[in-house]
């Protein structure tokens, strides 16, 4: 087990320094040793500890740090960069893999760097798979079923937008028409949900309700209504199939025609 | 020039129409009062009213009554939401007769103006932004808007984090920024403390004055030299008195000389 530790604001500077250093030069090393004690971190209070693992997914990662984080108010977690940042260290490996041939691609910094007061906290791999699996937690799966160093596009275009991600029925929706649970060992995204050449993808999906709630009430809205609401580009999603077209049925007279 | 097509009518509730003011106990925040004037608008009586907070990705809802009786609801709880500085407000005018509950008039991204009881954060009535490249300086308060404007550094790497909760960073800069701004507002624009002719020259006086109530002053009479000096004397008292309120950030200040956490 490792006691959880918080970085200080030395250390918030190392780690730039190191990320732009391993940006700059995709085979260099980050240093761990050197964050595991003063002056680039301390003991973040109350006293945990958790077990360093590899995670198969971000949904086990956030449920982790959920169950070590429980006691912990969440809006004095949401404000603590020092916390998020060193625990970014912790799993570098998993957040910024090497390739085969040992180099690491850095993305964005915002992967990596938690800052409380960015409006793209939604893009940090390690606090986000936190908090969307505190918000969902069962329903997280479509956000968070990823490798640790993947953001998938529909974490990325419903996070941003606070109007949808913070909206429970419309999530539901989402999962029922765009994810399939697995009892058959299938689950995941069903097939075509996140193709924009789909009729209904979920792109389009989100599009129409950040049109929609500009205008209607949404968030006051059932997830039935929602369904209720979709046009039939989204019949597919919601397993409505195509109604084969009448045969048109030919007349016939009751008169014989003879010749006389 | 781009063009906005309003297909439903929907109408803009002015902000200066919406105040929220977020309540405080022993620092954490707990509910919130809205003051919501419609007056004017023509929107029907029967329309529903609601206020929405969210941050990140909470989200909650209340109940405000209907545009011709709007009524604040007893319980406004939103300690389960964050810091106020990052909660945004969202108020909604809802036809609720039609089947969908169209928005017949909104105002959004609204933040709250000012807190109530011994909170003594300046952020909420001191707009900052941080993408100014301002040399070698780590700030600036800008004075040529509506209202004052504290200017940080780009260049500085995680600026906005080092504003917002480093501890030192907390002393080294708020105390000034308080002592400049209460200086310009009375000293130079000669501002009367009774009779405050803009709003964020009056959240800036309530603001001094729940920090230090005493010796109130008058309008600086510029023919009088112990006028000056009887204001200068109060701003001083204000910033001693704002240092002193955040017992718990010096010590982790001084800490922080020997290495420790600042945050």
């Amino acid at each position: 087990m490792t006691r959880i530790r918080t970085l200080t604001g030395l250390g918030m500077k190392e780690f730039l320094a190191d990320l732009i250093r391993i940006k700059e030069n995709p085979l260099e090393q980050l240093s761990f040793a050197k964050y595991q004690e003063a002056p680039f971190s301390t003991i973040f209070e109350p006293v945990l500890d958790m077990e360093m693992q590899v995670f198969p997914s971000r949904v086990e990662l956030g449920a982790y740090l959920y169950s070590v984080f429980l006691e912990i108010p969440w809006d004095e977690l949401i404000d603590t960069d020092g916390v998020w940042n060193w625990l970014t260290i912790q799993l570098f490996d998993q957040v910024a893999p090497c390739d085969p041939t040992g180099k690491r691609k850095i993305g964005e910094f915002s992967r990596y760097v938690y800052d409380p007061g960015d409006t793209r906290y939604y893009r940090h791999l390690v606090a986000a798979s936190w908090d969307i699996y505190r918000k969902y937690q069962g329903k997280s799966d479509i956000f968070l079923s990823t490798p640790l160093h993947v953001t998938s596009r529909i974490t990325l275009e419903m996070a941003c937008r606070q109007n949808l991600i913070s909206n429970e029925n419309l999530v539901d929706v989402i999962l029922a028409l765009y994810w399939q649970s697995g009892s058959d060992g299938n689950k995941g995204p069903k097939r075509g949900a996140a193709s924009k050449k789909s009729p209904g993808n979920i792109y389009r999906f989100i599009t129409l309700m950040n049109q929609l709630e500009l205008t209607y009430d949404v968030f006051d809205m059932s997830s039935d209504e929602i369904l209720k609401l979709l046009p039939v580009e989204f019949n597919r999603w919601k397993g409505i199939r195509k109604t084969p077209p009448k045969k048109k049925r030919r007349g016939f007279s009751i008169f014989r025609i003879t010749d006389d | 020039m781009k063009r906005r097509i309003n297909f439903t009518g929907k109408k803009k509730i002015p902000s200066k129409n919406v105040q929220i003011q977020v309540i405080r106990d022993n620092g954490a925040i707990k509910t919130f009062n809205a003051t919501i004037n419609l007056e004017g608008m023509d929107l029907p009586a029967d329309a529903g009213v609601f206020v929405e907070v969210h941050y990140r990705l909470n989200r909650k809802r209340f109940d405000f009554g209907t545009a011709g009786a709007i009524v604040q609801p007893p319980d406004t709880d939103i300690s389960d939401l964050g810091k106020s500085e990052n909660l945004l407000f969202r108020v909604k005018v809802v036809d609720k007769l039609g089947r969908y509950g169209l928005i017949l008039a909104e105002a959004d991204k609204i933040r709250s103006k000012g807190e109530v009881e011994g909170d003594s954060s300046i952020q909420s009535i001191l707009p900052s932004e941080f993408d100014h490249d301002l040399g070698q300086q780590i700030w600036r308060l800008r004075y040529d808007g509506q209202e004052p404007i504290l200017e940080f550094n780009k260049n500085i790497p995680d600026i906005r984090s080092l504003a917002k909760s480093d501890t030192m960073f907390f002393f080294y800069v708020y105390p000034q920024v308080i002592r400049e701004l209460l200086t310009y507002m009375l000293l130079i624009e000669f501002v009367d403390p009774l009779d405050p002719t803009e709003e964020w020259q009056k959240n800036w006086l309530d603001f001094a004055r729940k920090i230090y109530p005493e010796d109130y002053p008058d309008q600086c009479k510029r023919d009088i030299p112990e006028s000056k000096g009887e204001i200068l004397a109060w701003i001083e008292n204000v910033v001693n008195d704002f240092s002193l309120s955040h017992t718990g950030k010096w010590e982790r200040f001084l800490k922080s000389f020997n290495g420790g956490q600042t945050r």
